[in-house]
């Protein structure tokens, strides 16, 4: 890779890594997993940094590989690989959260967690990232009726959620 | 948009450290993948056609010459139970009987090592001094050699994190005197044998769980542990942690393993 490509790629991780690592972290619930998915993507990135760069789809291209990356390691989990003492979505109180923040974060992170790994996939790209149903589906490699659908189901089980229930828009909106 | 529960989600996906991995680390593993690429991709190319090449001669050579029948031999594969494994490669050579015994074979240089009754785990450094193993071995029971029968890495994946440790279990019978030539019945207990790198600045690793507690052995910049149980369900009842400390003696890691 050329140095002036290289450090668009450096200033790219350097800017975006923490917004990636968010993501990854609400598809999978654990900080530590995020952190290697996202650090696996931005590698799987450098590779095909120079023509994803030539096609000014950068961000979109580098969510993908993030999303796919998490949900693989998710798949994986039932082989011989072990993470110590942590399981998935497993909380740890923060004790310089306030109360109310760490309540809300224990009540979101809990719900994700009862959704199917695509499910959870569309809501937190969809209401998260703030990603239109075509870049959804982008990110997902599947059709846009698809993220609709999926979005849809995920929404319909975090409103019956008992802890969710009271959010009134989600109550009317899907 | 759903502005409640994008707010829960920011709410969640909020924490006091920023992420932000070592872009040096980050492109030097990628250009260390993109090479290991290319080279896989010409090894396979080149092989394709030493094949190809091979057949036609074959072709040939079977038109021409009638082979004299030959003895039906079959090359029986030595028995590796040395378990052997490098933690930036850790799927690939755990799973590669050949690379397993040509580091148990060739690579004699011990970095540390902790032995006892059941066996022994080493760090082992390639011939070339460039490449770390750890390995686990097991003493023989009835004659047949114990090795590992189970690895695994923990906080797989990592590139940058310092804290990667990985950790076998084993066949064991303990510390006590035990006749292995004439034991009728197996040993029930495991092992748990653990190595990594000495992260920058510890000094100290200390385990402790199923009622044992002790330091790991460091050396050269590497560490090495084995914990012993006499029944694998009592690990839950009194789990294995592992801390590390640095020279004033504050803690700076500590994990439920």
């Amino acid at each position: 890779m050329r140095p002036e490509t290289e450090q668009d790629y450096v200033e790219f991780v350097t800017h975006q890594a923490n917004a990636l690592c968010r993501t990854a972290y609400l598809l999978c619930g654990d900080w530590r997993r995020a952190e290697d998915a996202t650090q696996e993507a931005l590698i799987r990135l450098y590779r095909v940094w120079g023509r994803i760069q030539r096609k000014g789809a950068v961000g979109a291209y580098a969510r993908k590989v993030v999303v796919s990356t998490t949900l693989d390691a998710l798949r994986r989990k039932s082989s011989q690989e072990i993470v110590g003492g942590d399981d998935y979505f497993a909380h740890e109180t923060d004790p310089a959260d306030p109360l109310g923040v760490l309540e809300n974060r224990l009540v979101i992170t809990k719900a994700l967690a009862e959704l199917p790994p695509r499910q959870r996939a569309c809501v937190v790209l969809r209401y998260f990232d703030e990603l239109s149903v075509e870049e959804t589906a982008a990110a997902l490699d599947c059709r846009p009726g698809t993220v609709k659908s999926q979005t849809l189901r995920a929404l319909e089980k975090l409103r019956t959620h008992p802890a969710l229930a009271e959010l009134s828009d989600l109550a009317v909106k899907g | 948009m759903t502005n409640e529960l994008k707010t829960l989600l920011d709410q969640a996906a909020d924490r006091p450290a920023t992420f932000t991995p070592d872009v040096a680390d980050l492109v030097a593993a990628a250009r260390h993948r993109t090479r290991v690429r290319r080279i896989v991709i010409s090894a396979a190319t080149a092989a394709t056609a030493a094949t190809a090449v091979i057949a036609v001669l074959l072709v040939g050579h079977l038109g021409t010459t009638r082979p004299a029948p030959q003895p039906a031999t079959t090359a029986q594969p030595k028995m590796v139970t040395d378990l052997c494994a490098k933690s930036d490669d850790f799927f690939r050579t755990a799973n590669d009987d050949a690379w397993r015994q040509q580091v148990v074979s060739s690579w004699t240089d011990k970095v540390v090592e902790v032995t006892d009754a059941d066996g022994a785990m080493t760090v082992r450094r390639s011939p070339d001094g460039s490449q770390y193993a750890y390995c686990v071995a097991g003493v023989p029971m009835l004659g047949r050699p114990l090795g590992g029968f189970g690895a695994t890495l923990l906080n797989v994946g990592i590139v940058t994190r310092p804290y990667q440790i990985q950790r076998y279990w084993s066949m064991g019978c303990g510390d006590d005197p035990v006749d292995r030539d004439n034991r009728t019945m197996p040993c029930t207990g495991v092992r748990y044998s653990y190595a990594g790198r000495v992260p920058e600045g510890v000094t100290r690793i200390a385990f402790s769980g199923l009622g044992q507690h002790a330091n790991a052995t460091i050396k050269d910049g590497y560490w090495v542990h084995r914990v012993y149980t006499d029944d694998i369900r009592t690990g839950n009842v009194d789990p294995i942690y592992i801390t590390m400390y640095d020279r004033s003696g504050k803690q700076v890691f500590k994990e439920r393993y």
